[in-house]
C-alpha cells in the first residue's frame, strides 16, 4: 500500500514534469528523455512483476490521456505495462549486484523506447513514421540510458525511505519480541562478533519487521550486496539480513574443523573469510558449498534467514539453559550458542571434519527452517511459538539435516553425526532436534520438530544403524554404500551436483553467480531435491 | 522473482485492456470511451500542468532564453545575489519576450481581422507527437478546430478542448495538413508536417495541385479558405518556399517550406475564436525580404594582338 502510494506520487510527478518541463527544453537531438518510462523501470526493478505491470499500465494510461497526448489511447499503457512487467521479472535476477541492476534499467528503458516505436509503427500511428523514428529513437534512447541510473537511484531511495516509514510503524509487539530475542542472543554469549553477526542480529531484531521483511517485496534489493554489513539496519531490504544470516553459519560451519578453540563466544566472525565449505574442497562438508552466496536468493530462504537466526539463538540458548549445569559438553554448547557450535564443542570435533563440518551446513541461518509454511516470516507469532517448542526439550540430541526435505536426506547430517560424532552411546537423550537444510519441501518445520519429528527420528535412527557414510563429496573416493533411502541409493563416485531449484536464465548463463530467483540451492536434482 | 499465475493473469488483463483501448480509440477517435477517458484525463492533468507550468515556466525560459554566463564571484552572498538578480532579469526578459510576442500577435490579428484569445503554452507532447497544451479552454470560448497562430504566422489547430486547457496540433506534426494558397500565383495546394525531426527544424512539405505550376524560392504561403473557416481561417501566413523539388512524372509540384513560426520556442499564441468577416487574402503576410539587386559585372575582353590598355577597373 505504501509502495502503491509512493509509486503513484512518483509517476504523477514524473508525468507532469515530463510534459511541462522536459518536453519543452530545447534539447539537442530530435528525441528527449522519457521520465515516466524511467520511473516505471525503476519501480519495476524494485518490485514484483505484477506491481510493475500495474504501475506501467497506469503510468502509460496517464501519459496517453494527459492533455497534449495525441497517440491512440492505450499505446503507452501497453508498452509501459510490458516494460514494468519485464523489470519486475528481472528484478529477481538482477538483485545481486548494483551494476547489473543499472544495466538492466538501461536496457529496459531502451527497450521501452524501441517498443513504443515498434507498436506505433505496428498500429500505423500516423505520427510515428519511419523518418521520425530514425530521428527520434536514437537520441531518446541515449537520453534514457544516460538518465536511468540517476532515476533508478532516486526511486530506490524513495522506496527505501517509504519502506523505512513502514518499518517504523510496524507492530510493536513483534518488534519487541524479536528485538528481545536478538538481544538475548547477542548478549547471551553468542557473540558472533560485532561486525557480522550480533550487530546485524540486533539490527534485524530491533527492526522487528522480519515478517515484513520476509515478504517478497521487501526482500528484494538490487543494491543489497553493496550495502556494508552492520550499517543502516533500518533499511528494509533484506540483503543485510541475508549476508548476516550467512555469516554466523559460515563461522560455525568452518568452525568445525578448527574447534580446537572451544571458546566460541570469543571467536569473532571473521570478515572476508572464504566459505569453508566449497564444492571443490573435497571434504565431506564441502558439498554445502558456500551457502552464503546461494542461499539468500530465494524468499523462502530469506524468511528462513531471519527465522533461522532466531531459532539459532533460541536453540542454542535453550540448550545452554537446559544443560548448562548438567554436563561440560552442554556448557560448551551453551557458550557456543547456535546448535552447530554445540557440535563443534564436542570432543573429537576438530578431529572429525567430516562429522563436524557437514552438519555445520545447517548452521547457516537461512537453512534452519523451522516452519516454512508459516507465511509471515519469522516475526509471526507462529514461528516464535515454533521456536518455543524447541526450547523445553533440553535433552534432545541435535542432529543436523542437510539437503532438501526428502525423506532420507536428513540422515546425511543425522546419521553421519550419530555414527561418528554423536554416537548413540553418548547418552544424550530422547529425540533429536533435526535441523534441516534445504528447500521448503515436505520435511519443513522439522526444527520445530514435533510434527516431523517422529518420522524423521525413525528414519534417522534407522540410518544410524547403518554405516554413516558421508553422502556429499566432490570426489568419488567413498565407495558406494546405499546408505539411506530406498529410492535413491548413493551411487559410488557420483558427484554432488549443485543446482538451483528453479533457476533463471541469468543464473543459467552465469553458472549461478548471478541471477537466482531460484529457491534454496539444493544438492541433487531439481526434481527430487535430494542427493543422488 | 517468481512469476505466479496471478501475475500472469494481471499482465494479461492489462495487456488486453490496453489493446481494447487502442482499438476503441482507433475506431472512433472523437467519441466513445477512449474519448471520455481523454477528456477526464485532460481535466485532471490539465489543471496540474497549468499549476506546474506556472512554477516551472521561468526555469524553462532560463534554458531556452538568453544564455547565462558564468559568475566568477567567490563570495557566496554575492553569488546568491547574482543568481537572484539573474533570475529576476530572466523573468523580466521572459515577460518582455512575451509582451513582444503578444504585441506581434495583436498586430497580426488586427491586420487580419481575427478575434483571438491569447494563451500560453504550458506543456508539450511526448515522443513523436508535435502537440502542445495551452492554458485556455472552453471557458474562454475555445472550440475544437479553432486556428492557432502567433505573431509570425500559423501554429496549428485545436484538436481537443477541456474546461481550462486545450490541445493544439502543430503544423509540423506528421498528421497535420494545411490547405495553402501561394501568394504570387494564387495556386492552391497543401502543406504537411514532417513529424518530429532533428532539433525541431523540420521543413513543411508543400504539394501544389497543378503539376505544371512553377514554384520558386521565396514564395510565401497563406492558409486558404476552408468551409466554415475550420480548421484554418484564411489568410494566415504559413511559410516561405525554401527549396523546390521537381520530380519528373509527379502529379503534384513539390517544395519544402520553411515555416514562419519557430516551433521550438512557442510562447504566447492566439486562438482565433471569431474568424475574419472577409478573407484577408495576403494582407497579413510580412513584407517580403528585399531582394538583392543584381550587381552589374564588368567583362573585359582582351583581344590578342591589339594594343591593350589596362582596364580602369583592374586597378583597385
Amino acid at each position: 500500500m505504501r509502495r502503491a502510494v509512493l509509486s503513484a506520487v512518483l509517476l504523477l510527478v514524473a508525468l507532469v514534469l515530463q510534459l511541462t518541463v522536459v518536453n519543452r527544453l530545447p534539447l539537442p537531438g530530435a528525441g528527449g528523455p522519457d521520465l515516466v518510462l524511467l520511473v516505471v523501470v525503476a519501480i519495476g526493478l524494485s518490485g514484483r512483476p505484477a506491481a510493475g505491470a500495474v504501475t506501467g499500465f497506469c503510468a502509460g494510461l496517464g501519459l496517453d490521456i494527459a492533455p497534449p497526448g495525441s497517440y491512440l489511447v492505450g499505446e503507452y499503457a501497453l508498452v509501459f505495462c510490458l516494460i514494468g512487467y519485464l523489470c519486475g521479472r528481472l528484478s529477481g535476477t538482477s538483485n545481486r549486484s548494483a551494476l547489473l541492476t543499472i544495466l538492466t534499467a538501461m536496457a529496459a528503458s531502451a527497450a521501452g523506447e524501441a517498443l513504443f516505436a515498434a507498436i506505433g509503427l505496428a498500429v500505423s500511428d500516423p505520427q510515428v513514421t519511419w523518418p521520425s523514428v530514425r530521428d527520434v529513437l536514437p537520441s531518446s534512447v541515449i537520453y534514457d540510458v544516460v538518465l536511468s541510473p540517476f532515476v533508478l537511484y532516486l526511486v530506490m531511495r524513495a522506496v527505501r525511505l517509504a519502506d523505512g516509514l513502514g518499518r517504523v510503524s510496524a507492530p510493536a509487539g513483534a518488534a519487541d519480541g524479536s528485538a528481545l530475542l536478538a538481544r538475548t542472543q547477542a548478549g547471551g554469549g553468542l557473540a558472533r562478533g560485532a561486525l557480522g553477526g550480533a550487530t546485524m542480529l540486533g539490527g534485524a531484531g530491533l527492526l522487528g519487521g522480519a515478517g515484513w521483511l520476509a515478504g517478497p517485496v521487501g526482500s528484494r534489493g538490487p543494491r543489497g550486496p553493496r550495502v556494508p554489513r552492520g550499517s543502516r539496519p533500518h533499511t528494509p531490504r533484506t540483503p543485510h539480513l541475508r549476508q548476516a544470516a550467512a555469516r554466523p553459519g559460515d563461522g560455525w560451519l568452518g568452525g568445525g574443523p578448527r574447534t580446537g578453540l572451544p571458546s566460541a563466544p570469543a571467536r569473532p566472525a571473521r570478515p572476508g573469510r572464504p566459505p569453508r565449505l566449497r564444492p571443490g574442497a573435497g571434504t565431506a562438508g564441502s558439498s554445502i558449498a558456500r551457502p552464503a552466496r546461494t542461499l539468500p536468493r530465494s524468499a523462502p530462504s530469506l524468511r528462513m534467514g531471519t527465522s533461522g537466526r532466531r531459532r539459532d539463538g533460541s536453540l542454542g540458548r535453550t540448550l545452554g539453559a537446559g544443560l548448562g549445569g548438567v554436563s561440560g559438553a552442554a556448557a560448551l554448547r551453551a557458550r557456543s550458542g547456535p546448535p552447530g557450535s554445540a557440535f563443534r564443542s564436542r570432543p573429537g570435533g576438530p578431529g572429525r571434519p567430516a562429522a563436524a563440518g557437514r552438519p555445520g551446513g545447517s548452521g547457516h541461518g537461512p537453512k534452519f527452517r523451522p516452519e516454512t509454511r508459516l507465511p509471515g516470516g519469522s516475526a509471526s507469532p507462529g514461528v516464535l511459538r515454533g521456536g518455543g517448542i524447541a526450547r523445553p526439550l533440553p535433552s534432545r540430541r541435535v542432529s543436523l539435516r542437510l539437503g532438501s526435505a526428502r525423506r532420507h536426506d536428513g540422515v546425511v547430517g543425522g546419521s553421519a553425526l550419530r555414527g561418528s560424532a554423536l554416537g548413540p552411546g553418548r547418552g544424550l537423550a530422547a529425540r533429536p532436534v533435526s535441523l534441516r537444510l534445504g528447500s521448503g519441501r515436505r520435511g519443513d518445520g522439522a526444527l520445530g520438530g514435533l510434527s516431523g519429528g517422529s518420522r524423521l527420528w525413525a528414519r534417522a535412527g534407522r540410518g544410524a544403524q547403518r554405516r554413516a557414510a558421508p553422502r556429499f563429496r566432490s570426489g568419488g573416493t567413498i565407495g558406494g554404500h546405499s546408505v539411506l533411502g530406498k529410492r535413491t541409493p548413493l551411487r559410488a563416485g557420483k558427484q554432488a551436483r549443485f543446482g538451483a531449484g528453479r533457476s533463471s536464465f541469468l543464473a543459467t548463463w552465469t553458472g549461478g553467480r548471478l541471477g537466482g530467483r531460484s529457491t534454496v540451492w539444493r544438492i541433487g536434482s531439481r526434481r527430487t531435491g535430494g542427493l543422488r | 522473482m517468481h512469476d505466479t499465475r496471478r501475475t500472469r493473469v494481471v499482465l494479461g488483463v492489462l495487456l488486453v485492456l490496453a489493446l481494447v483501448l487502442i482499438t476503441f480509440d482507433y475506431r472512433d477517435g472523437s467519441s466513445g470511451p477512449a474519448h471520455d477517458l481523454r477528456q477526464a484525463g485532460g481535466s485532471v492533468f490539465g489543471g496540474m500542468e497549468r499549476v506546474v507550468s506556472a512554477v516551472t515556466g521561468p526555469v524553462v525560459g532560463l534554458f531556452r532564453g538568453s544564455g547565462s554566463g558564468s559568475s566568477s564571484g567567490q563570495v557566496a552572498a554575492l553569488q546568491q545575489q547574482i543568481i537572484r538578480l539573474r533570475a529576476q532579469l530572466n523573468q523580466e526578459q521572459l515577460s518582455r519576450a512575451q509582451y513582444a510576442q503578444l504585441t506581434q500577435l495583436l498586430q497580426l490579428s488586427g491586420r487580419g481581422g481575427y478575434r483571438i484569445v491569447a494563451a500560453t503554452v504550458i506543456a508539450m507532447g511526448q515522443g513523436y507527437a508535435q502537440t502542445v497544451t495551452l492554458d485556455a479552454g472552453s471557458r474562454d470560448g475555445v472550440k475544437p478546430e479553432d486556428t492557432v497562430l502567433d505573431g509570425q504566422g500559423l501554429v496549428g489547430t485545436i484538436t481537443s478542448v477541456n474546461a481550462t486547457t486545450c490541445t493544439v496540433l502543430l503544423a509540423t506534426d506528421a498528421t497535420s495538413v494545411v490547405g495553402v494558397t501561394l501568394a504570387d500565383s494564387g495556386q492552391i495546394g497543401w502543406v504537411t508536417g514532417p513529424g518530429k525531426t532533428r532539433s525541431g527544424s523540420g521543413l513543411l512539405r508543400l504539394q501544389v495541385l497543378d503539376a505544371g505550376a512553377v514554384l520558386s524560392r521565396g514564395t510565401q504561403l497563406v492558409t486558404s479558405a476552408s468551409v466554415h473557416d475550420r480548421p484554418y481561417v484564411p489568410g494566415v501566413p504559413v511559410g516561405v518556399i525554401s527549396k523546390v523539388e521537381n520530380r519528373a512524372g509527379s502529379l503534384t509540384a513539390l517544395a519544402l517550406v520553411r515555416p514562419y513560426v519557430d516551433f521550438t520556442s512557442l510562447g504566447v499564441v492566439g486562438i482565433v475564436v471569431v474568424p475574419p468577416s472577409h478573407n484577408p487574402r495576403f494582407s497579413v503576410l510580412p513584407p517580403p525580404p528585399p531582394r538583392a539587386k543584381p550587381v552589374p559585372t564588368v567583362t573585359i575582353t582582351v583581344t590578342p594582338g591589339s594594343h591593350s590598355t589596362p582596364s580602369p577597373t583592374a586597378t583597385p
